[in-house]
């Protein structure tokens, strides 16, 4: 039960684009098209499986100290092999992602997850939540750009729709479109999980990754205030 | 005591980790390129059916000396008109732009594609490229830049100017 809750968990309840509002970047570059925010989607889903086993894996070997550098050079492997195989095997697919595929290194859902999730359960469960906030990741994408599309181009996947054609509002291809879906998606999205979605106290001091480091930044800079008030 | 040992771990499992990964990645390198290169072969072939359309043997020249470093490869067609492979930097790139002409036996540019960029998908493949059809070396700087994407549009210019350049060698000119 508890694995199949970790698996659901980035579906909805904690979607990684709509909810906890991570991964922005390429989601609004790469939700002009179906086929475009599939393919995001499945490149950054099996790098964020892959590194997600690797980090839970390392999590005993790897020293707090140099833990993000070690993430960072994880992430960077896999995404490169990703885009070597893509290059061989994929080209057109490879062509199409551009610079947004190498850029899945600083997706934040994937160095979120590494240090929220990977590096403190098991292999097993990290490689679930991978796949669940992959798969989140994804369908936030094709949402996106099925809106876009079709609304937008009188498309979908490339294919057009005949009576869509006179009723076209292109801006939506635009990146103010993009914007303006994503708001009205996240609104959608907070409607629905009313209650559900993780509260406030969800993104606390606790929960943040800089949490060691700034805390005891944030203890000192809290007792100066209050020296000085004083 | 302690620290120096933190530091010591620290520094041994990060550069472990890199190594791995260097060489995971080399693997990975040794049966992909391969893979690689072939389809950029085919693409460059296609590219050279392209800029040339009325032309269908190609045989590769030697590049002359002095020849612009941006220049890979030139071929020459059976009615004396040469196609010209560029690879090439704007300012802000990460990737090489890859760039065919076709340059007539008059002098003229009569084809040209883009065979890889991947940045500034506005620069279009088609639209900016297209602009410089019928131009010759004197007049190709002439063709005004993309608002918007200036750094991709000066070096798709500077490809151009280097394919004339070439051309002029190869028929005996003098590099200027």
């Amino acid at each position: 039960m508890k694995k199949l809750k970790i698996l659901t968990n980035g579906l909805l309840k904690e979607n990684p684009v709509f909810v906890l509002v991570l991964g922005t970047c390429p989601t609004l570059a790469m939700s002009v098209s179906v086929i475009n925010a599939i393919a995001m989607g499945l490149a950054a889903t099996a790098v964020l499986i892959c590194s997600n086993v690797a980090i839970s894996l390392l999590r005993k070997v790897i020293p707090d100290t140099v833990r993000i550098p070690c993430y960072i050079v994880v992430i960077a492997g896999f995404v490169t092999l990703v885009q070597m195989l893509m290059e061989a095997y994929l080209p057109d697919l490879y062509e199409m992602l551009g610079v947004y595929l190498a850029l899945i290194v600083v997706n934040c859902i994937i160095l979120g997850r590494a240090e929220m999730f990977a590096n403190k359960h098991t292999v097993g469960e990290s490689a679930l939540d991978g796949l669940g906030m992959g798969a989140g990741f994804t369908l936030a994408l094709i949402a996106m750009a099925t809106v876009r599309e079709v609304i937008g181009n009188g498309s979908f996947a490339g294919m057009e729709i005949g009576f869509l054609q006179n009723y076209k509002i292109p801006i939506l291809t635009a990146p103010p479109g993009g914007f303006l879906v994503f708001g009205c998606l996240i609104a959608l999205v907070a409607h629905i999980t009313k209650g559900k979605a993780p509260q406030r106290k969800s993104f606390d001091c606790e929960s943040c990754p800089s949490a060691s480091f700034c805390r005891k930044d944030c203890a000192a800079c809290e007792k100066t205030a209050e020296t000085e008030a004083k | 005591m302690k620290k120096l040992n933190d530091k010591v771990k620290s520094i041994i499992v990060l550069t472990l980790i890199c190594l791995i990964v260097t060489g995971v990645l080399a693997v990975t390198n040794s049966f992909t390129s391969p893979v690689i290169e072939k389809s950029r072969a085919v693409k460059v072939k296609n590219s050279l059916m392209a800029v040339l359309p009325g032309s269908s043997n190609f045989s590769e020249v030697e590049l002359p000396e002095g020849a612009p470093s941006t220049v890979k490869a030139v071929y020459k067609a059976d009615d004396g008109s040469y196609a010209v492979v560029l690879g090439t930097m704007s300012s802000y790139s990460s990737g090489e732009m890859g760039v065919t002409c076709g340059i007539s036996a008059h002098g003229e540019l009569v084809g040209v594609t883009l065979t890889s960029y991947r940045e500034s998908k506005d620069f279009g493949k088609d639209t900016y490229p297209k602009t410089y059809i019928g131009v010759n070396e004197n007049t190709y700087a002439d063709v005004d830049t993309f608002a918007g994407v200036t750094y991709s549009s000066n070096a798709f210019k500077k490809a151009i100017g280097d394919a004339f350049a070439v051309v002029r060698l190869l028929k005996g000119g003098e590099a200027q």
